[in-house]
């Protein structure tokens, strides 16, 4: 009798890891790929609420106007608490990926002037700068927003879309590596996010000028860690090869 | 006991004349449909692969090129080794590793493209892959050849279970480019059912494990079995490409 080996995968079985929840999961190209739902219930009341954050903050009462100035029910509230973050922290949330997918927008648009950069790591400024730009209208919510991202609770959640932001950054900057320069790249420039981010809590200067500089700087730090590394890895493997070949010829001296 | 016997052969001649002429029926009435069908393939989107299906691919894609990658660093090891002692042998090892070595490019591209994250144990693969390959050439070229021998058949077999889950797991809902209709397997031409990224990965996979047997073939007739230990070898290494593989999808 024919049996179908129970060993043999199957998709069913659960495959994300921890370590997997954390990196974004494959990008189809033939398939959709949605940051932002925009046709369910919940993303919309959310990104409506997004225009009354100027005024209201990261705070239940900016749903509940949303959800007025859409004209549904008040009961509507329970779709937003049903989830197991607080309605706070979804708002931050799903701000954050609206504003991701903005940015993606942008980035593939081939209007933009992002195109006419060519080097890698200029690239990945312009990407962390534009980003920072989209803070603007929400500047004076925005640390009372940062705060909720580090509550103990949320940290893997606010951390899971920090990666995915940085990947987007480093996928469209034009990044090839497929070793450990992979999660370098990613975890530094998620690092200059934060820091550039924080800096601009302070930044009261015209257009973030101060705060752009400072991302330039970051990043071009990172550029120069990253060749520096480059460098001596190949001094390391010259150095291998030359070893061996050195033995191999004393050895045939006898 | 005999009266059951010929009551049940005697259906099993007639059904088998019926069945030939109802396949004949079939066969015309199938090109019938093929005709009937109106979408070709860039009439279509695909609807959303699911979380798991993801899940999958991207495990795939970062076990594969893990994969690859040792496979070419086994082959690096042994041409270091065996090239100068063994001139005959020089052309059938850069044959294989030429292969490998456009294997582990096209995942390494299909990596980015995707935006899979790769293996973090990349570093412990290259050093893994190249100490197996000039280690097993060092004891002898036969060492070397069960060794392929013993990779070749993991990754072969590995390949084949990739492609009964891409085979079965991947039907998607198809819709009308223009007017967002779904659309029923009966209008759609059978070469799209399955969007053209998965199809192509299922032919990649595929045409890559048959030149993974290949090497298999080439392995067994430069005398892996003469090895000794034969088994001791293909059996140990075979154990260490299964661990390696169950680390590389999740690490």
């Amino acid at each position: 009798m024919l049996r179908t080996s129970t060993r043999s995968w199957t998709i069913s079985r659960p495959v994300s890891t921890r370590l997997g929840s954390l990196f974004r999961s494959y990008h189809s190209e033939t398939h959709p790929n949605t940051i932002v739902d925009e046709k369910s219930v919940e993303s919309r009341i959310l990104t409506k609420a997004i225009e009354f954050i100027p005024e209201h903050g990261f705070h239940q009462n900016t749903i509940t106007q949303a959800i007025r100035a859409l004209g549904y029910p008040d009961s509507l509230q329970s779709v937003i608490t049903n989830s197991s973050n607080s309605p706070d922290f979804s708002l931050v949330l799903h701000w954050l990926k609206v504003q991701r997918q903005k940015l993606e927008q942008h980035l593939v648009d081939p209007t933009s002037e992002f195109h006419t950069i060519k080097d890698e790591y200029e690239r990945v400024a312009y990407a962390i700068k534009k980003r920072l730009q989209y803070n603007g209208p929400i500047i004076n919510q925005l640390g009372s927003g940062l705060s909720h991202l580090v509550v103990p609770y949320n940290v893997s959640q606010s951390l899971a879309e920090l990666h995915s932001l940085s990947d987007d950054i480093a996928f469209y900057a034009g990044d090839m590596s497929h070793d450990l320069a992979w999660y370098t790249k990613r975890v530094g420039f998620s690092s200059i996010y934060v820091s550039s981010e924080l800096y601009q809590l302070q930044d009261s200067s015209e257009g973030f000028r101060r705060t752009n500089a400072f991302v330039d700087e970051k990043v071009h730090g990172l550029k120069r860690l990253g060749s520096a590394y480059n460098d001596v890895e190949q001094w390391g493997v010259f150095n291998a090869i030359s070893t061996v070949n050195l033995i191999k010829s004393q050895l045939l001296r006898g | 006991m005999l009266t059951r016997i010929v009551y049940k052969e005697t259906p099993v001649c007639r059904r088998y004349f019926s069945t030939i002429s109802r396949r004949f029926q079939e066969a015309l009435s199938s090109e019938d449909k093929e005709a009937a069908k109106k979408y070709y393939g860039d009439d279509v989107n695909y609807g959303e692969l699911s979380k798991a299906q993801k899940a999958f691919l991207d495990r795939v894609i970062r076990v594969d090129q893990a994969g690859e990658l040792g496979a070419n660093y086994i082959y690096m090891g042994q041409y270091m080794v065996l090239a100068s002692k063994y001139p005959h042998l020089r052309p059938v090892l850069k044959h294989m590793w030429e292969q490998e070595i456009h294997h582990h490019d096209t995942f390494n591209k299909l990596q980015t493209e995707r935006r899979v994250r790769p293996s973090l144990l990349t570093p412990l693969w290259k050093i893994g892959a190249i100490g197996m390959g000039a280690g097993t050439a060092l004891i002898s070229k036969e060492a070397a050849m069960a060794c392929t021998v013993a990779v070749e058949t993991v990754i072969g077999g590995h390949y084949n279970e990739q492609l009964r889950v891409l085979m079965n797991q991947y039907n998607v809902p198809v819709y009308d480019k223009s007017t967002g209709e779904q659309l029923s397997g009966d209008e759609i031409n059978t070469d799209i059912e399955i969007s053209p990224e998965i199809s192509s990965l299922k032919d990649t996979i595929s045409e890559f494990r048959d030149e993974e047997l290949e090497h298999l073939d080439t392995a067994i007739q430069h005398d892996a079995k003469k090895a000794v230990p034969y088994m001791l070898l293909t059996e140990g290494i075979k154990m260490v490409c299964r661990g390696a593989i169950w680390t590389a999808e999740r690490v």
